[in-house]
């Protein structure tokens, strides 16, 4: 038996095994359309039923991970101390930077930066800043009222943790309070879970007795997010300090109306 | 000069076409490991990837926790022995089926020919029980037909007149019966045999066995006088082991770990998905799909597993506790987080019958001695329709342990029942096990079900850890109810109580 050859033979099947291995069932991140329905048929299907689209079905991973999260708590005395430390006007308020009148004009690209910068700063020094901690938005309930809101979200890869967030509350300027319900991702789950088709989780709105349907009769989908999400009916959360966060459907329907299905193929 | 250079050449060739093949032999088992097991590459963990040992379990013989709580002896002179620690070896040996035991001698009773089972009265069961007799006594009801198949018991004419047992007894005052005692009817039966030989037979070398060892006691009415008709056994030893120690809890001892170990054998393949909660408290959640089935490791080394899963299969009481137990084995076995085994029999039995017969058993621990738990029970199974629905467990390492024998002295329980007579009172009035009266000692004999020196394990400190000590125990009933009074071994002090 020439062993060179046979050698050689099999080095090629193995190269070629892997090959079609990797470009089979690699996942290298990337999304896939609904597999279930295509879109013009599951407009249909939805519509039969009194759904009405108004917005394009996501894209999906083939599989995803679990989140651990921590539950952050921060005390209101952390907070408290961290205002009156020394140099905090510096760090945490504009009132230095702008003129009194700009203060409610958050339109203006450079007092949102100001702003955003400050809150940044807090967080920092609160020790919660990290790759997670994505800002959200900058508000105010009216520019002359002179109180403005940072907010900051959670995203884990690429995914928004459901319900995370921490605001900065600014009066006059100055850097006054500090909410939050932070979850601080903390680790992914050993094993990848299958993620569940958005037409299936369309499909169980219909089917979900709870829903109700808007003023012409039907059921007006918004939006359809995948996100990470806390299901604090399942569990009681009030005392968690860790806790693990599922890939779950988000669909918005009728305005502002939200549903949760867990998108997790166990 | 050429030929060795080109030979030379081929080998280098041939060794990096070897060293390439085990390259992507290896990176393809990895590639079809990760992509079968859909785990995310950076996981990867070459200990997963090996053939991994089956856990054995150690199976649980239903028979080896069926433990009689006391055997009751007669000398047949006036004079009464009890032995309510190690009943075991006197009952059912599973470990050598030709010694003297209880079961043994039974099984060849009723494998003679034409032995029958009829009703007697009370009176003639409590007559022919002042005889030299032993009395096997259980603190729950076992259908007594199941039992005769379990142990292996000949099944005797007229085996369907009785429901269940409570006690089974022998006495020479009618040396060819053997006694039963159906606490669930209150019924009186006795199984007659021939009675040949019987003198020679299993029952009385083991009631020699047993009269050798048994501790005096006396009925309660007989101790106190007339004020009561209760004939409670009361233990009236000369000297007593007595031991003092601590312990810890399972989540002291074997950290959060030993929790998340337990946890995984609830859940298998599929605790990768599973949610995990931890609350400010040190309590941990496992929780799998939305509720369905749950595992919590508190903070003071109490696990719990609930399902609401439950079956439909209507089992047999020996069914379903081999069910309970055959899940206890895989779920954590009898070993603590110490890697101590314990041993444990069965405490008590609640059935409850629903669409299917449903079964709740609770275990104690029975090692030299059986400990009391002052609050809550080392395992707790609950089987409905064929599953197991709901799981505790409790156990605990020992820190330190004196052992010590002890002259009775004044700590008789004759004192301790007179010295506590106004505690006892009050504790069992409000917890409304008997209404006010004048004559406090009638009414507490009256309901006194038991009094044994037991090793009693106390409530768990802000630590998670406490204190096993031997105690006088006095338990009394009322209906359903039932109170446990714990008294100083030394001088006769109460140390607490409990209702159940």
């Amino acid at each position: 038996m020439d062993w060179s050859k046979a050698k050689t033979i099999l080095i090629i099947a193995l190269l070629l095994t892997n090959v079609f291995l990797v470009l089979t069932y690699g996942d290298f991140g990337k999304k896939e359309s609904s597999g279930t329905f295509d879109q013009q048929t599951l407009i249909l299907l939805l519509s039969d039923r009194g759904v009405e689209l108004a917005t394009d079905i996501p894209e999906k991973p083939k599989a995803m991970q679990l989140l651990s999260v921590a539950v952050i708590h921060v005390p209101e005395e952390e907070i408290q101390a961290l205002r009156a430390g020394e140099g905090s006007s510096e760090l945490f308020d504009i009132t230095g930077m702008l003129d009194d009148e700009a203060f409610g004009d958050i339109k203006t690209t450079y007092v949102m930066e100001a702003y955003v910068d400050r809150a940044r700063n807090f967080i920092t020094a609160l020790g919660l800043m990290s790759d997670s901690v994505v800002f959200d938005s900058v508000s105010t309930e009216s520019p002359d009222s002179g109180e403005v809101v940072v907010r900051f979200e959670t995203m884990a890869d690429d995914f928004k943790v459901e319900e995370s967030y921490m605001e900065c509350i600014f009066s006059q300027g100055r850097l006054v309070d500090f909410e939050s319900n932070w979850l601080n991702p903390a680790g992914y789950s050993r094993k990848k879970v299958a993620v569940m088709d958005p037409a299936v989780a369309l499909l169980s709105l219909v089917s979900d007795g709870d829903v109700e349907k808007a003023e012409a009769g039907v059921v007006r989908v918004d939006s359809i997010e995948l996100i990470y999400w806390l299901d604090s009916q399942t569990a009681d959360i009030e005392q968690a300090v860790k806790d693990t966060a599922f890939p779950t459907w988000r669909i918005t329907y009728n305005g502002d109306s939200v549903k949760y299905f867990n998108a997790a193929q166990l | 000069m050429n030929e060795p250079g080109k030979k030379n050449k081929k080998r280098i060739i041939e060794t990096a076409k070897s060293g390439l093949l085990v390259v992507l032999l290896l990176s393809t088992i990895l590639l079809l490991y990760i992509f079968w097991e859909n785990i995310s590459p950076g996981d990867v963990s070459i200990s997963d990837i090996g053939f991994q040992d089956e856990t054995e379990y150690e199976p649980i013989d239903a028979r080896e926790v069926l433990i009689p709580d006391r055997i009751e002896i007669s000398y047949g002179d006036g004079n009464y022995g009890i032995i309510t620690d190690g009943t075991a070896r006197f009952w059912h040996d599973t470990g050598n089926a030709a010694s003297a035991d209880f079961v043994y001698a039974l099984r060849e009773f009723a494998s003679a020919e034409n032995v029958f089972l009829e009703e007697i009265t009370k009176e003639q069961y409590d007559q022919v029980m002042a005889f030299e007799s032993m009395k096997f006594v259980f603190d729950y009801y076992i259908p007594f037909a199941e039992f005769c198949d379990a142990y292996d018991v000949s099944r005797v004419q007229g085996i369907d007149k009785i429901d269940s047992m409570a006690e089974i007894s022998y006495s020479f005052g009618s040396m060819e019966s053997v006694f039963l005692y159906d606490a669930a009817t209150g019924k009186f039966y006795r199984m007659v045999g021939s009675g040949e030989d019987l003198e020679q037979g299993g029952f009385a070398g083991l009631y020699g066995d047993i009269a050798f060892v048994a501790d005096i006691a006396y009925p309660l009415n007989l101790v106190v006088g007339d004020v009561t008709t209760n004939d409670t056994p009361v233990p009236l030893p000369a000297v007593f082991e007595y031991s003092e120690g601590s312990y810890r809890n399972e989540k002291q001892t074997g950290g959060p770990e030993f929790g998340e170990e337990l946890a995984k054998t609830f859940f298998g393949d599929s605790f990768d998905f599973i949610r995990t909660i931890a609350d400010s408290s040190g309590n941990m959640t496992y929780m799998y799909g939305y509720g369905q089935r749950i595992f919590i490791a508190s903070n003071e080394g109490v696990y719990t597993y609930k399902t609401d899963e439950s079956g439909t299969e209507d089992m047999g009481y020996f069914e379903a506790l081999n069910n309970a137990l055959a899940f206890v084995a895989i779920h954590g076995g009898l070993l603590n987080s110490e890697g101590e085994t314990f041993k444990i029999c069965l405490s008590d039995v609640d059935i409850k019958q629903n669409k299917t017969k449903d079964y709740e058993f609770k275990f104690d621990i029975c090692n030299e001695r059986h400990i009391i738990y002052k609050d809550g029970n080392p395992l707790l199974v609950q089987v409905k329709g064929g599953v197991v629905t709901y799981f505790e467990r409790d156990f605990f390492a020992v820190d330190d342990q004196d052992d010590q024998q002890i002259e009775t002295g004044e700590s008789t329980a004759a004192n301790v029942l007179a010295k506590n007579l106004d505690y006892m009172y009050d504790v069992l009035l409000k917890g409304g096990f008997l209404a006010e009266q004048p004559e406090k000692f009638a009414a507490v004999s009256e309901i006194l079900k038991d009094i044994r020196f037991g090793a009693v394990r106390f409530s768990k400190n802000e630590d998670g850890g406490g204190k096993i000590e031997t105690c006088w125990c006095f338990t009394f009933t009322a209906g359903q109810k039932e109170a446990e009074m714990y008294f100083d071994a030394n001088d006769a002090e109460p140390k607490g109580y409990t209702i159940r």
